[in-house]
């Protein structure tokens, strides 16, 4: 599991949804859609410190503009290891957060020609990302 | 309200070790005490009930001192309006069960009691039989039947259910909710069971080395409720095994066995046999009418 820490920026809610912004670095503001409001979770409140979760498979990795996907977290990061299986790969990446680990699969891997020191985008979809006080 | 502050040096095979309590836990609380084996649980539940005198301080409950060092009050066990619980069930295996029960009636108590209670963890069908044709399950729910004819203030479950398999320990459960609220008790348990912490107490207290090293509400002791995970469930790991550049742990949860993969440093941070949550968010799980 992949673990940030971080602060709550802005919170928007509609019904039993709420948007979450959160700081995660200096240039890294990421989203997570949460089935809470500030009712149901005291934590989420503008200032308060969270941690963010997700999970190493959840990670997609592009060489492209990540302005045409549909997922609005992404954070640029060079990759550090590879570690690739016949099905799967892992990657470590270095980031302005720290590092991040993606699974992803080995023919993604080969496809996209990744390997150590090549720079990389990491993008998480907004519903991936649990958000923990 | 009870009120525990005191000392009890005790000794144990492992070398010697200061119970130092301070404790306040309100009327009609349900409470957890949680801890490593050794931690001083059950000789808590030992001094409250009177099985074990502390060496100083004092034991006030409801307003009514049951144990001060200074002033040499020691109420016996006998006079400690407390019920008591354990893993043994410990009936009179000569008795039915209706004569267990009434066998703790107290000199004058009418049997009513008896008949409530029988009532409320439905034992009617099994009042003539004898402890040993009765399931583990039932005979627990005796012992906590029992626990209750002379109307404790107090009950105490020290690793009640931990002789159950997962049905029948969920059952008990809910029982022991049942008279905790039928009877305004104030209950103390012991377990090492997360989920059954979780379920049953609002107040959970950490023993460590004889003190209470932490304490919270149930729901942000164990940091579950407090993220945004809606898809939750506690289990224990059962087994892990590594699939090329992932790990699979296999959780058993109630009755299941869940596939969960992870990454290396969670994996080889788990242990068999640890309570684990597996949690995820409300959007990730589908559903497909059966």
């Amino acid at each position: 599991m992949n673990s940030f820490n971080g602060h709550i920026l802005e919170v928007e809610t509609v019904g039993n949804l709420s948007l979450v912004r959160v700081a995660l670095g200096k240039n890294t503001q990421w989203v997570s859609v949460v089935l809470d409001t500030p009712q149901t979770a005291p934590y989420l409140v503008p200032g308060e410190d969270i941690r963010v979760l997700f999970k190493e498979t959840e990670v997609i990795l592009n060489l492209q503009d990540p302005n045409l996907l549909s997922v609005d977290n992404y954070l640029k990061g060079t990759v550090k290891e590879v570690e690739a299986g016949e099905i799967l790969s892992r990657l470590v990446l270095d980031t302005e957060i720290g590092e991040l680990v993606a699974v992803v699969g080995s023919k993604s891997l080969k496809r996209l020609g990744l390997a150590r020191n090549m720079s990389v985008l990491a993008m998480v979809k907004m519903n991936e990302l649990i958000l923990a006080p | 309200m009870i009120e525990i502050n005191l000392t009890k040096k005790l000794r144990s095979t492992g070398g010697s070790m200061l119970l130092d309590l301070e404790l306040k836990i309100k009327k009609g609380e349900f409470v957890s005490l949680y801890g490593v084996s050794g931690a001083g649980k059950t000789c808590t539940l030992r001094v409250l009930s009177g099985l074990l005198t502390p060496d100083k301080g004092r034991i006030v409950v409801n307003g009514t001192t049951w144990f001060d060092a200074g002033k040499k009050i020691n109420l016996s066990p006998q006079q400690r309006k407390i019920g008591y619980v354990f893993q043994d069930y410990a009936l009179f295996p000569n008795m039915t069960v209706r004569q267990n029960l009434e066998f703790a009636l107290q000199k004058g108590q009418s049997k009513s009691i008896v008949d409530n209670l029988v009532a409320i963890v439905e034992l009617g069908d099994f009042l003539n039989r004898k402890p040993s044709t009765l399931s583990g399950g039932q005979q627990q729910r005796v012992a906590l039947a029992r626990a209750l004819v002379q109307r404790p203030e107090i009950l105490i479950l020290d690793e009640p259910l931990s002789a159950l398999d997962h049905k029948m320990r969920s059952k008990l459960q809910e029982y022991i909710l049942k008279v905790h609220n039928a009877f305004n008790l104030t209950t103390i348990l012991v377990s090492h069971n997360i989920g059954e912490i979780v379920k049953l107490s609002n107040h959970i207290y950490e023993l460590h080395n004889g003190r209470v090293v932490r304490e919270g509400k149930a729901l942000d002791f164990f940091n579950a409720e407090r993220n945004s995970a809606k898809f939750r469930f506690t289990g224990e790991v059962i087994h892990i095994e590594k699939e090329e550049v992932i790990y699979v742990v296999s959780v058993l949860v109630g009755n299941s066995v869940v596939k969960v993969v992870t990454d290396r440093e969670e994996a080889l941070a788990l242990t068999l046999g640890d309570q684990v949550f597996v949690a995820s968010k409300a959007f990730n799980p589908i559903l497909e009418r059966i």
